[in-house]
């Protein structure tokens, strides 16, 4: 963990260097089918994520005893992978399950990874009036105003 | 003109404009739910009212619908629409520390003021003007295009290098997809979903909204501070300081939003990241940009609503819509019979002139309306539970991911690029610059190559390139907004040196 003030970690420099550097080889290696024309745009972008890479990396180094501007926090990782599986799944089964189905879940699912306090009847009751209400309000908006075909 | 004024000030016109700015207002502020869709949605019912009638409602929507996109972009840090790109950058900031109610109110205000000058531009050098529309070709197209990857430089809070680099990375990312020019196919891994390339919107709604739903649930704290929220209101007299004191930058900004709307392809949201940016070069505290500086949510928001009157300017006088809703109005005016043309401000003048002062009217109306909705919307956001906001926004993200076309895949996409987006803003690497290079990157390459077939076909491809006078001035300030900040920072470190 680095902050203001504190001694340089260069990892996250040197992570998105490793980052930029190996997006940017396999932009340029698939260049190798397409046309010069179209090719012209990949590889511009691709090199300079390359050099782009190599730069940080060269200053990561060199700026290694000034004092970090980049403040980590450590994050939630569960809740935060559980959130991703949960948008993803989302997203998925908005089409077998159907939109009001699909959405009631997910919503759930979002409300209980954020819930911190106790869960008390009337609180329980409260968001699931707010949920039903806001399903409802998107639904019509949807549906009747905007005349989207939802599944 | 003045009888055109009347007609414009008629009970059922008036109506028409006033709900035609809050329905807009409403659609533009939910992201995903655009300008286009919302004047689309109200197209058919425009064909059984009388032309003017119909062209005002549709440009109240339009104009309502761009100050819309300002609300969430403060509110929630996600743009509404892609003209409030900018937007962003100092309102979220702004609402963070508990200023969320002078934001909205100083984008409300500058919307109004961006969006008269654009409609009046639109009235009294509507012709002359269009001729902007005709003097960009492809390689004026590449190089502006060149310019607002430029902006990056500026636009980048701290690190320059890594803003360049994602600049690079969202580049990559328009080259999903079929080429424009030649039809490669390019990075598509298989999947035919991804022939059309990545979609803007969701790819917007992404980048911007899922890493802000991610540390809505990771972190324990409130989404916004609350210590303001039942004490200042609107805060009228403070923004109207502030735009006072912000003139030059709300001119600057109101010029540039007219002239850009009237550039086909370019938009609100280039005109609002080139104003931002030419207001942080000029600011005498350009380190308080992206921090929750006044003058980039002033230069943001006044320029993205002056498109909507300068993008009608090619639109009427020419037929070339210079936006995906000017395109939109110009199909229900020909299903209304009218031709557009430089004749249309003299054969039927009374239409457009009509429509003209109706959209001034629906701008005059925003100012009530927009504040209004966005003290209750402030209100809403800062006093409502986490455990509530958190389901609304994700249910926001998905819907709106998925409305533009109806597509689970871009509901994936969005998702996708949010968690990267996350975890790439973990090592220092911002939305904005990949956001940019992914809009810009097709007009880019289309104005690139098509340049590329010209100069080769005509023998001197340099020659194209490099000496075209509109060119060559484009590339002026391109190499000057790279070399400001390089040269900013030295002189900052000179004088840290020196003390």
């Amino acid at each position: 963990m680095s902050g203001q003030g504190a001694s340089r970690s260069i990892a996250p420099d040197l992570a998105g260097a490793l980052l930029a550097v190996c997006l940017g080889a396999y932009a340029i290696y698939e260049t190798k089918d397409m046309s010069d024309l179209g090719a012209v745009f990949p590889t511009a972008a691709g090199t300079l994520c390359i050099l782009g890479g190599v730069a940080l990396t060269l200053l990561a180094f060199k700026n290694r005893s000034r004092p970090s501007d980049l403040t980590l926090e450590r994050p939630d990782w569960p809740r935060m992978v559980a959130l991703s599986v949960v948008l993803l799944a989302w997203a998925v089964l908005l089409k077998p399950l159907g939109f009001i189905i699909s959405s009631l879940v997910g919503m759930t699912a979002v409300v209980w990874l954020t819930w911190r306090g106790a869960a008390t009847v009337k609180a329980v009751v409260v968001h699931a009036v707010a949920l039903a209400i806001l399903m409802v309000g998107f639904y019509s908006l949807m549906v009747f105003v905007l005349r989207i075909a939802v599944p | 003109m003045l009888e055109s004024l009347w007609s414009a000030l008629s009970p059922f016109n008036l109506t028409l404009a006033f709900f035609g700015v809050i329905a807009g207002t409403l659609i533009g502020s939910l992201p995903g739910l655009s300008a286009t869709m919302a004047v689309a949605v109200l197209v058919p019912f425009t064909f059984a009212m009388d032309p003017a009638s119909g062209l005002i409602a549709l440009g109240a929507v339009y104009t309502g619908a761009i100050y819309g996109g300002a609300y969430s972009a403060i509110l929630v840090n996600t743009p509404g629409t892609p003209a409030a790109i900018a937007t962003a950058m100092d309102g979220f900031p702004m609402a963070k520390r508990g200023d969320g109610d002078l934001a909205v109110t100083l984008s409300c205000i500058g919307s109004v003021i961006g969006g008269l000058v654009g409609a009046l531009a639109l009235l009294f050098l509507a012709p002359p003007l269009s001729t902007i529309a005709l003097a960009f070709g492809p390689v004026e197209y590449f190089w502006l295009a060149i310019f607002g990857l430029s902006l990056i430089a500026t636009l980048s809070k701290g690190n320059t290098l890594k803003g360049l680099i994602g600049g690079a990375i969202g580049l990559l990312l328009a080259c999903v997809g079929s080429a424009v020019v030649g039809g490669d196919v390019r990075y598509t891994f298989g999947q035919v979903q991804l022939l059309g390339g990545i979609p803007v919107i969701p790819a917007l709604i992404g980048l911007y909204c899922i890493p802000v739903l991610i540390n809505l649930v990771v972190k324990p704290d409130d989404h916004l501070e609350r210590r303001t929220a039942q004490v200042k209101g609107f805060r009228l007299l403070e923004a109207l300081g502030l735009m006072w004191r912000s003139k030059v930058n709300v001119l600057r900004s109101s010029v540039l939003g007219t002239a850009i709307g009237i550039l086909p392809a370019a938009g609100g949201s280039v005109a609002g990241l080139v104003a931002y940016s030419e207001a942080k070069r000029t600011s005498k505290t350009p380190e308080e940009f992206g921090k929750g500086a006044t003058d980039g949510i002033i230069a943001s928001e006044t320029a993205n609503s002056a498109t909507v009157g300068g993008g009608f300017i090619p639109t009427l006088v020419l037929g070339i819509p210079g936006t995906p809703p000017d395109a939109i109005i110009l199909g229900a005016l020909l299903v209304q019979g009218i031709r557009t043309g430089p004749q249309l401000f003299t054969q039927q003048a009374d239409i457009v002139f009509t429509f003209v002062m109706g959209l001034l009217i629906a701008t005059i109306l925003m100012l009530p309306v927009g504040l209004v909705m966005g003290r209750y919307a402030f209100k809403l956001i800062i006093n409502i539970p986490k455990t509530a906001l958190t389901p609304a926004v994700a249910l926001l993200t998905v819907i709106g991911a998925f409305a533009i076309e109806v597509n689970t895949v871009h509901v994936l996409i969005m998702i996708i690029l949010g968690i990267i987006s996350w975890l790439i803003a973990r090592i220092g690497f911002e939305a904005s610059p990949i956001v940019l290079g992914l809009i810009l990157g097709p007009i880019a390459e289309a104005g690139f190559v098509q340049a590329w077939l010209i100069g080769g076909a005509q023998g001197n491809i340099p020659a194209m390139f490099f000496t075209q006078p509109i060119s060559l001035a484009i590339i002026a300030m391109t190499v000057l907004t790279l070399v400001t900040p390089f040269i900013a920072e030295r002189r900052k470190r000179m004088k840290g040196v020196k003390t």
